[in-house]
């Protein structure tokens, strides 16, 4: 037989990976040969010694300790690694356990010598096959889901900017880890993921699904998988045309096994694949067809698991005879667990037949106890010497359910101290829970019912009213209303922690009882326990006791009825009414002797009881029953019902005749009128002339004592024995290693509860925000920059120092950014918005900061506003955002914003800022991390977009715009500009694929830059190629126009092979200006051929109206093909062509003559 | 045959109760009333005992702790009546399903997905529904419809954070959104709760009503299942005959309702054309909400799930 074990046992988005394997192993190695474990089973599996092969899936969270524990118990152990190769180093450490290690990734096999295997994951039918579905039935055009490696979000993007009429569904959740999603994709994608259904759904009601493998190593160098993950073959088997992009490292021969899909390394190429399926219906249905037969054919998890029966030869076949238990030759470890020894200044019935356990099987079993007192926990050995000692905090005695501070302690004892089984005395003062965490470590687990902890904290089932609550007979609501008056809980109480002792039941292995009754009990509560093995055993008296009472029990000389109560002295043993019997009884006529420790209040009364007829004799010693001697009569008058009582096997066996309360044990024992006599529960009237009865009648005193006979107590003998065989059919069948466990019942997928008086954890009804404030594009808000180190910027601190203690090297390590200072616009009067942006060499990360009072500052500044202070908190995990950072400070008023760079710069490594350094930037470095956090647009630079990014509403007619344009690709005779670079740098005359362009532009009297796009227009094809012009400084402009920005300039730079926009054509070269929601645009009169891919052209020739008019129709979507038609279609409304005509005016060529020609003005 | 429906634990929320009355109009349309009882759990035993019914059914949720059926289970199998449990809060609290294992004969859950994570030997998808008594409003084309979109529910991250990406396109429309944690918002937005009839009446006076998941999750940490079923509004939306826009989290919502009857959106750009359509064509939002009302009448109630359960139940030979 096989056991099926997921190791990642929790926050597990994949576990259906298991269902999915189990369900295949059923279907291969017989629905009664697999069973699947978790936390809590593995272990009493492996002990059940039922199983050879232990198939332990994913890797992740692997639990070394528990697999140390079974690994002996299975003869076969398979280790099927899903993580491979980003989890490699950790997946290498646990290899040793296994015999056999399956790893996902065929790049990793070698790393696991001979042991390793590659087995791919795989599909399964249940749950990923759907009917492939018509095409008109097709909901989507294009689907995608995935976490959201930074690679992905490249490929997404190049889909976006394809297909921008395609149906798309996206699912694109993102972690802490990872960076947030541009904002073109965020717009469009569902945050965070869907069901495992509802993925395999949607492809199928889609006409292409995209596979995109993951390039991104979260920790260490791996980042690619070296074959496909389980997503290729779930997609396959879904019905549904599949294109897969995958990095280099992905050998094409891994996807032989699998026909119809398009395998693509590149975005182009997966833009080409997606393109045709599109286009072609047919040829859409028959690549889902063909990799759906496929899978089913040769890549469903059962295919794979019969490799793994090939590779690993284990036994899966059923085993109905187990091994003899492990133990069986050997002396067993027994731990006790219990509230207290006999060596503690208290004890009673269960102490003293803890102790008589331990005497009887002494030869057998090494016997030690779990003890819980005094704010420790104690493995102490049978002589009372403490072996280990842990520290616990004070949890109650009744009160604890679960308590992971004892739960993992005592796992740990028992995987380290070999113990075979746990004999559960009494679960006060401990963690109720375990019993739970011994089966769960593999070991036995005996239970004595010596009360009725197990039904209610108020173990002798005692009521508020001190009487007996016959609570098998009730429903729990009796509960409701005892413990509310006793103990002042709320109703619901008791059913919390009956629902936790059905599992704790649940875990226990076998139940002692001492009579029927209390075993008929606890059956009427917990009708489960039905099925649990039980045995109704009694209890052995302790060793010492008189075995041979040879007195005669002739009556006194004179004439008194000598009466023993025996047992310690308390009012659930019926104290009271003995208390009223001794003020009742006639002392002429009965004499009373109390042997037992009496409970406190009843200590005082008894010390001061002046009667001749009562002797307290305190407490005796187990089994010290000598006394018992000068008696005739034995009272145990308890009002709970017990549930054996020792000490009435001891007054029969020393011949006296016991009167008892008609309740549980002393009921059953005892036999009215034959071995002794029955009253009712505190019916002291009852007992008075039973008494009498006795004392007047000596013939009855012998018939009764001649009734009595060892068949009415336990047979020590007979007892161990049973016992022993007991301890033995419960103990492990296969060997259990050392291990430290540290098992909780957390782990063991039990909800922590830390005590059933507290009925319900709070449980908010919000979850918290999902959504970072990091951000990797600049707020769309800013349209314009005002100032360059214009601003006021001050930085107070960095993760608590002061930036000038940075240079002591007093920086610590911190968790978080936190940095603080203040900061103002001159001369604005209020304090706007500041940004955190963090320059790195590639990326620009932007927080949003606080706003904070200074006075101080004011004080000091007349023109600083109140709120000028600031700090911003930023958390960064992830190898995305690993590396140094100079730290800028953004401060946005309206659509324009102050850049300034600080002299701080920080350094993130592992998900900590480990450095911090200050250093006053250069000139230099200033004006490139202006140009890269300028160009955080969110428009990917050189990227073809499918049209100018503005609402239709955007196109008002614009009024033109001033612009020049310094150079463009195929000008003769251009040459490139050295200025900096915010894209690639194509050297536009040694390479005719690449496209460059340069110039200004702005929109007069708008007062921002804006965002600007240079569209290369083909009027006659109704084709635009729109490139995002990333702006810059043009400090030279404002002293020709008072209205221009800061950023009048503009470059553009793309590559005619990147993307899937280019096409061949005979463009007017366009301007549009889009500000505060308006486009503006201009025709520049540059007309560029593009033939074959490659830049042919750009000359200078003026367009008609009409062709100016046809080149508006395109950019605003009204584009119609060419007809013998008048330029403005007389169809069009009256509106529209007014708007129509008036634009063409404003888009006649109208350079601005200044500053003029290809002068470049230098950077301010 | 006779049924009893066991719930209202303390720790029951006035959201599963209004469900939990729902589900018992639905088992009387499929009984008849005097075949139908409802009892709190606290005393459904001693019910069980006296009336002994052919169905024990647990409803609702099994998260709190003091939620113990192990009495109505003891007295209904002393009886050899067969019990159920229909889980109505999967898969949030899906970590504490162990719960419900040992007390119920079958468990049907309201998450198609999630109910695969049940190692019961019978566990089946029961989707939650509408009530034709409760729910169900006749459609008059000619009401006045002063909300033009409308949302009831607490304020989850991920309703906020859908609403956020919808704000410019629902910027100038009569909003109405109504649930703990929106009052923040601005105008449009309340705080308030309000009863089940009450937000049918609303229904009535409204144009769209937004339909979106939820993303708080109390005990769903081990296998984190994400839900894949839509939520109980959907059927009740549709029975009152409204319009409501489903936020397509899950592609479930086909097998209940076509894109004609209850449209879909992910996104603000697609949203934006739903509302279009909707809004601008009253004879296309008419024939939209006709549709799903028809749909969820002859599919949707609680009727129909509860003559789905016997016959699961006796197919599987449970009853």
């Amino acid at each position: 037989m096989t056991v099926i074990y997921n190791t990642n046992s929790t926050h597990n988005p994949n576990s259906y990976l298991t269902l999915a394997v189990m369900d295949a192993a059923r279907q291969v190695f017989g629905d009664d040969d697999v069973v699947l474990a978790d936390n809590r089973t593995l272990a009493p599996l492996a002990a059940a010694g039922r199983h050879d092969v232990l198939l332990c899936l994913d890797g992740q969270r692997l639990h070394e300790g528990l697999l140390r524990r079974v690994r002996h118990a299975f003869p076969t152990m398979v280790l099927w690694l899903f993580e491979d190769p980003f989890m490699l180093d950790y997946n290498l450490r646990n290899a040793a356990l296994f015999d056999f290690v399956l790893t996902n990734d065929p790049g990793c096999t070698a790393d696991y010598g001979a042991k390793g295997h590659y087995m791919p994951l795989a599909a399964s039918r249940r749950f990923h096959h759907r009917d492939i579905k018509p095409d008109a039935d097709l909901d989507y055009d294009i689907f995608f889901a995935g976490t959201m490696w930074p690679n992905r979000v490249r490929s997404l993007r190049r889909i976006l900017t394809a297909f921008p009429d395609a149906r798309l569904k996206l699912v694109c959740p993102t972690n802490e880890y990872l960076p947030p999603l541009p904002g073109d994709l965020a717009r469009l994608a569902i945050p965070w993921p869907v069901s495992h259904s509802s993925f395999i759904d949607f492809a199928n009601a889609s006409r292409v699904t995209l596979t995109m493998f993951r390039e991104y190593a979260s920790h260490g160098d791996i980042g690619q998988a070296t074959a496909p993950g389980p997503r290729l073959f779930e997609l396959a088997c879904s019905g549904t045309a599949q294109v897969v992009e995958c990095g280099d490292a992905m050998q094409p021969g891994r996807f032989e096994a699998l026909r119809g899909i398009e395998l693509v390394r590149s975005s182009e190429d997966l833009v080409r694949s997606v393109r045709r399926l599109l286009h072609d219906p047919l040829l859409r249905a028959s690549q889902a067809i063909a990799a759906q037969d496929c899978v089913l054919a040769s890549q469903l998890y059962a295919h794979r698991l019969q490799a793994v029966r090939g590779i690993t030869g284990g036994h899966y076949g059923v085993r109905t005879t187990p091994a003899p238990p492990a133990a069986a030759t050997r002396r067993l470890r027994v731990l006790m667990c219990t509230h207290s020894t006999i060596h503690s200044n208290e004890w009673g019935g269960v102490e003293v037949y803890q102790q008589t356990v331990a005497a009887m099987l002494e030869r057998d079993a090494d016997i030690l106890f779990w003890l819980r007192r005094d704010g420790q926990c104690q493995l102490v050995d049978g002589a009372g010497l403490v072996l280990e000692r842990f520290d616990m905090h004070v949890i109650g005695w009744l009160d604890s359910l679960t308590d992971a501070a004892e739960e993992a302690a005592f796992s740990d004892v028992l995987g380290q101290y070999d113990v075979d089984l746990v004999h559960f005395q009494h679960l006060g003062h401990h963690a109720a829970s375990l019993p739970i965490i011994a089966k769960a470590c593999g070991v036995g687990t005996v239970f004595s019912a010596h009360d009725f902890f197990l039904v209610c904290s108020r173990y002798t089932l005692l009521n508020h009213e001190q009487v007996f609550c016959d609570i098998g007979h009730k429903s729990i609501s009796a509960c409701d209303i005892c413990l509310r008056a006793a103990e002042g809980l709320p109703a619901g109480a008791q059913q919390t922690r009956r629902a936790f002792m059905v599992e704790v039941i649940a875990s226990i292995d076998m139940f002692l009882f001492g009579t029927p009754s209390s075993e008929w009990l606890m059956l009427q509560v917990y009708p489960a326990l039905a099925r649990h093995r039980r045995l109704v055993l009694g209890i052995p008296m302790p060793r010492g006791t008189a075995t041979d009472m040879k007195r005669h029990h002739a009556v006194a000389p004179d004439g008194r009825l000598v009466i023993a109560v025996v047992g310690n002295f308390l009012r659930s043993k019926g104290a009271d009414m003995v208390m009223s019997l001794i003020e009742e009884a006639n002392p002429a006529l009965f004499r009373f002797h109390l042997l037992g420790a009496p409970e406190a209040q009843y200590g005082e009364v008894l010390a001061r009881l002046d009667r001749p007829n009562v002797t307290c004799h305190g407490r005796y010693a187990p089994g010290d029953t000598g006394l018992l001697a000068q008696a005739d009569v034995a009272l145990h008058l308890s009002i709970w019902p017990e549930t054996y009582c020792i000490s009435l096997s001891e007054i029969w066996q020393a011949g006296l005749i016991p009167v008892v309360s008609d309740i549980g044990a002393l009921g059953d024992r005892v036999q009215h009128g034959v071995n002794g006599f029955k009253v009712r529960v505190g019916d002291a009237s009852a007992v008075l002339d039973t008494l009498e009865l006795l004392r007047a009648s000596p013939a009855l005193r012998r018939t009764v004592r001649g009734a009595i006979g060892p068949h009415l107590w336990t047979d020590a003998g007979e007892y161990a024995a049973r016992l022993l065989d007991t301890y033995r059919s419960v103990t492990a069948t296969r060997p259990l290693g050392d291990a430290r466990l540290g098992l909780d019942a957390g782990q063991l997928h039990l909800l922590p509860h830390a005590t059933w008086k507290s009925l319900a954890p709070p449980r908010h009804i919000f979850d918290p925000s999902r959504r970072s404030g990091v951000r990797l594009e600049l707020p769309a808000s800013i349209q314009d920059w005002s100032h360059v180190q214009g601003s006021e910027v001050y930085i107070d601190s960095v993760c608590g120092i002061a930036p000038a203690m940075l240079a002591q090297g007093r920086f610590q390590p911190a968790t978080e950014l936190l940095v603080s200072g203040w900061s103002f616009v001159p001369d604005l009067g209020f304090d706007g918005q500041v940004q955190l942006a963090l320059v790195g060499e590639t990326a620009v990360i932007f927080c949003p900061a606080s706003r904070d009072v200074r006075d101080d500052i004011m004080a000091s500044f007349p023109a600083a506003p109140r709120r000028s202070g600031f700090t911003a908190r930023i958390t960064l995990r992830g190898k995305w955002c690993e590396g140094r950072y100079l730290v800028a400070i953004i401060n946005s008023f309206g659509a324009r914003a102050a850049f300034c760079l600080t002299g701080l710069s920080v350094t993130v490594q592992d998900g900590r800022i480990v450095d911090a350094a200050q250093r006053a930037p250069s000139n230099e470095t200033v004006t490139r991390a202006f140009y890269l956090v300028a160009a955080q647009t969110g428009e990917e630079p050189g990227l073809v977009l499918p049209q100018v990014p503005v609402a239709a509403s955007a196109w008002h007619g614009g009024q033109g715009l001033r612009h020049h344009i310094d150079r463009i690709s195929g000008q003769p005779g251009g040459q490139i500009s050295g200025q900096p670079s915010t894209g690639p740098d194509l050297d536009a005359q040694a390479d005719p694929t690449g496209f460059t362009v340069d110039g200004w532009a702005f929109t007069p009297g708008a007062g921002l830059a804006g965002r600007l796009y240079v569209v290369l227009v083909d009027p006659e094809q109704g084709i635009q190629i729109v490139l995002p012009a990333p702006r810059e400084l043009r400090g030279d402009l404002p002293a020709y126009f008072p209205d221009a920005p800061l950023c009048g300039g503009f470059r553009v730079r793309a590559s005619l092979r990147a993307g899937d926009g280019w096409r061949d054509g005979r463009f007017e070269c366009v301007l549009v200006n889009s500000v505060d929601g308006f486009a503006a645009l201009q025709v520049t009169g540059w007309r560029v051929e593009i033939s074959e891919g490659r830049i042919l052209d750009a000359t200078l020739a003026e367009p008609d109206v009409a062709r100016i008019d046809r080149v508006f129709a395109v950019l605003s979507g009204r584009w119609r093909p060419a007809a013998p038609a008048p330029a403005i279609p007389i169809m069009l409304a009256a509106p529209v062509i007014e708007i129509r005509r008036a634009v063409v005016r404003k888009l006649l060529p109208r350079p601005d003559p200044a500053p003029g020609g290809r002068r470049r003005a230098a950077v301010p | 045959m006779k049924a009893l429906i066991c719930s209202g634990g303390r720790y029951e929320s006035e959201a599963n109760a209004q469900i939990r009355r729902c589900i018992m109009d639905g088992w009387i349309e499929c009984l008849g009333h005097d075949n139908v009882m409802s009892a709190n759990i606290s005393g459904a035993a001693a019910v069980i005992a006296a009336t002994a019914p052919d169905l024990v059914i647990g409803i609702g949720s099994y998260l709190p702790e003091s939620t113990y059926f192990g009495e109505v289970s003891r007295e209904a199998r002393r009886l050899g009546k067969t019990t159920l449990f229909w889980a109505t809060e999967d898969p949030y609290e899906q970590d504490a399903s162990y719960r419900i294992l040992h007390d119920f004969d079958a468990i049907f859950s309201c998450d198609r997905w999630g109910v695969n994570f049940y190692t019961h030997p019978h566990a089946w998808h029961l989707p939650l529904a509408g009530c034709h008594k409760r729910h169900y409003v006749p459609i008059d084309a000619e009401s006045r419809k002063p909300i033009d979109v409308l949302f009831c529910g607490v304020a989850f991250t991920s309703r906020l954070e859908i609403v956020d990406d919808l704000r410019t396109t629902l910027a100038g429309l009569n909003l109405c959104f109504i649930g703990p944690g929106w009052g923040k918002l601005g105008h449009g937005f309340s705080d308030r709760r309000i009863g089940n009839e009450q937000l049918i009446e609303l229904y009535g006076q409204t144009r769209i009503v937004l339909n979106l998941g939820r993303s708080l999750h109390f005990e769903n940490r081990r296998h984190m299942i994400t839900p894949s079923s839509p939520g109980p509004r959907t059927f009740e939306a549709a029975l009152a005959g409204t319009v409501q826009f489903f936020h397509e989290d899950t592609y479930e919502i086909r097998r209940y309702f076509t894109a004609a009857e209850v449209p879909a959106f992910s996104n603000q750009a697609e949203f934006g054309r739903l509302l279009e359509k909707h809004l601008g064509d009253a004879e296309h939002a008419l024939c939209t909400a006709e549709l799903a009302q028809r749909r969820a009448l002859s599919e949707h109630t609680y009727a129909h799930r509860a003559h789905h359960v016997i016959e699961m139940l006796k197919t599987n030979g449970l009853a």
